[in-house]
């Protein structure tokens, strides 16, 4: 039981750093306006954190370690596909180079930045450095989603009576997280996001980190009340 | 020979997804789901009046993700009833089908009612031909969301340990936010502003001042559609394929532990390849005059 509150909080907070480094522009980005992700931050953290889980839910009898790196590369390469389809579509269908007026220059690839942004819009499309800091919290988020789906499945494994679709009971859990955290996450960056190279970054990360800690505590007191009954 | 079964499988798989996400993205843009829908709802108080779709209630991924669960549920019922397969899919993908066509027209009639106040008129020869097009699209988008789950769940050798309703949820999801990261923006940035000069981002002060006249007559959601369907919505389908066909392709060729290397490295390659598009877009276009 104590493992699976520990875990849960792990999990949960471990998810809800790893959205503040996914770079999103949220609806002006769908408008070459800013620069990111052109979806809101909890769409697209939903969507890497279940492509990670469907993986996981195919790995789950391995050892933890293996589980637990399954479910993150997974998220890494959806989000990476994801993010360059993104830019293919930003530079052969809107045609507009990649750059983001959140910072001067890539620190990775040394482009400068400014000249490259439309007049009138802070960005468009995610520059290398956005791109990295996406993978990274893809990595931190398919962790905690995996991490929190193996301990839910062992947990109802060895402590309940149920035997049937032990995966599906486990799976919608460990979901659940990610819409929950996502939300709280997405409340503290408040708008758009560049990744940790953004300016904005460093205010946001601690107050985000905290909250987000507090809100798995609370979530994981309910889990566990959920699946010791269970 | 199971093994060649299952990459098979997996290939086609890879190919429905492939399909699925073709048609999900473009059935976004001719009912006009997701984020540019902001700028659809804003053209009539810049007194941009319009006859394009605006139904955007829910992000796209809850949208299809509800969806399909309706799809994958009634599909699990009728599977447990031993309903042969071909039936149970056609049968549930036409009922939720049907459910997404009356959600779109309560969902467009509450929109541009509510816009009254801008007099932005409802048009029903408009919501009468776009009501079609956005259910062939449905029809096809979910039809492919539940095979893909159905090879999942009962093909698959081993199977992914999830039921049917919630693997279609779950891929309903996911497909969404590919949809709406990838697939918009050609809607969004380029068909809606088509009246703005190609290559550049939208300026804040041009939100809302949309293209509502086409070369013949005012422009509807099915010219979106014609226009998206040569880029955005093939490439999103590409997307969802490799997304797919990836996860399950690399563990089953290179096993669990040599997979995760495999994947490593290709995360790798794609960070280069972005690298390399970014360089490109910049030597391509050039920077911008002030």
């Amino acid at each position: 039981m104590i493992a699976l509150f520990i875990s849960i909080i792990v999990g949960a907070t471990l998810i809800g750093i790893g959205v503040h480094f996914i770079p999103v522009g949220g609806a002006p980005a769908a408008l070459s306006t800013t620069a990111g992700i052109p979806t809101g931050a909890p769409m697209i953290t939903i969507g890497m954190g279940i492509t990670g889980i469907l993986v996981t839910s195919s790995v789950i009898g391995q050892s933890q370690l293996i589980v637990l790196l399954s479910g993150a590369t997974s998220s890494m390469i959806m989000m990476a596909v994801t993010m360059l389809f993104s830019n293919i579509v930003h530079v052969y269908g809107v045609g507009v180079p990649i750059s983001s007026q959140s910072f001067e220059k890539d620190p990775i690839t040394g482009f400068s930045q400014e000249n490259y942004v439309s007049p009138g819009t802070t960005g468009h499309g995610i520059p290398t450095v956005s791109f990295i800091s996406g993978l990274f919290g893809a990595l931190l988020g398919g962790l905690g989603g995996s991490l929190a789906y193996y301990s839910i499945f062992n947990h109802i494994l060895i402590h309940s009576s149920i035997t049937d679709n032990i995966g599906t009971i486990a799976a919608v859990f460990a979901v659940l997280l990610f819409f929950i955290i996502a939300v709280i996450s997405s409340y503290n960056i408040g708008g758009t996001i560049q990744g940790f190279y953004d300016k904005k970054f460093k205010t946001k990360i601690v107050p985000g980190a905290i909250s987000c800690f507090l809100v798995s505590v609370v979530l994981s007191i309910f889990y566990v009340i959920i699946l010791g009954g269970i | 020979m199971d093994i060649i079964f299952n990459l098979l499988l997996v290939t086609v798989m890879g190919l429905i997804a492939v399909i699925a996400g073709m048609f999900e993205d473009l059935e976004s843009d001719v009912a006009s789901t997701s984020n540019p829908n902001s700028q659809v709802q804003l053209a009539p108080q810049v007194g941009k009046l319009h006859k394009l779709f605006n139904r955007a209630v829910s992000g796209e991924p809850l949208l299809v993700g509800t969806m399909a669960t309706i799809a994958g549920t009634i599909c699990y019922c009728l599977l447990t009833s031993n309903t042969s397969v071909i039936f149970a899919l056609l049968i549930s993908t036409l009922i939720a089908t049907t459910i997404q066509v009356i959600f779109s027209i309560t969902s467009y009639m509450g929109r541009i009612t509510s816009q009254a106040l801008y007099n932005q008129p409802l048009f029903m020869d408009m919501l009468i031909k776009h009501l079609p097009t956005m259910a062939a699209h449905a029809f096809i988008n979910l039809f492919s969301i539940l095979l893909l789950s159905y090879i999942m769940v009962y093909l698959l050798n081993p199977p992914i340990a999830l039921t049917l309703p919630i693997t279609t949820a779950f891929l309903g999801i996911a497909l969404g936010s590919i949809g709406s990261a990838v697939g918009d923006i050609h809607y969004g940035a380029e068909k809606l502003y088509q009246t703005f000069e190609f290559g550049a981002g939208i300026s804040v002060s041009n939100n809302g001042n949309i293209t509502t006249v086409s070369p013949l007559g005012s422009r509807n959601s099915i010219d979106v559609v014609e226009f998206c369907s040569k880029f955005a919505g093939p490439l999103t389908g590409l997307c969802f394929g490799i997304v797919i066909f990836l996860s399950f392709w690399i563990t089953m060729v290179f096993g669990i532990v040599y997979g995760l290397i495999v994947s490593l490295i290709l995360i790798i390659l794609l960070v280069v390849i972005n690298m390399l598009l970014e360089r490109k877009s910049r030597n391509m276009y050039g920077e911008y005059e002030k």
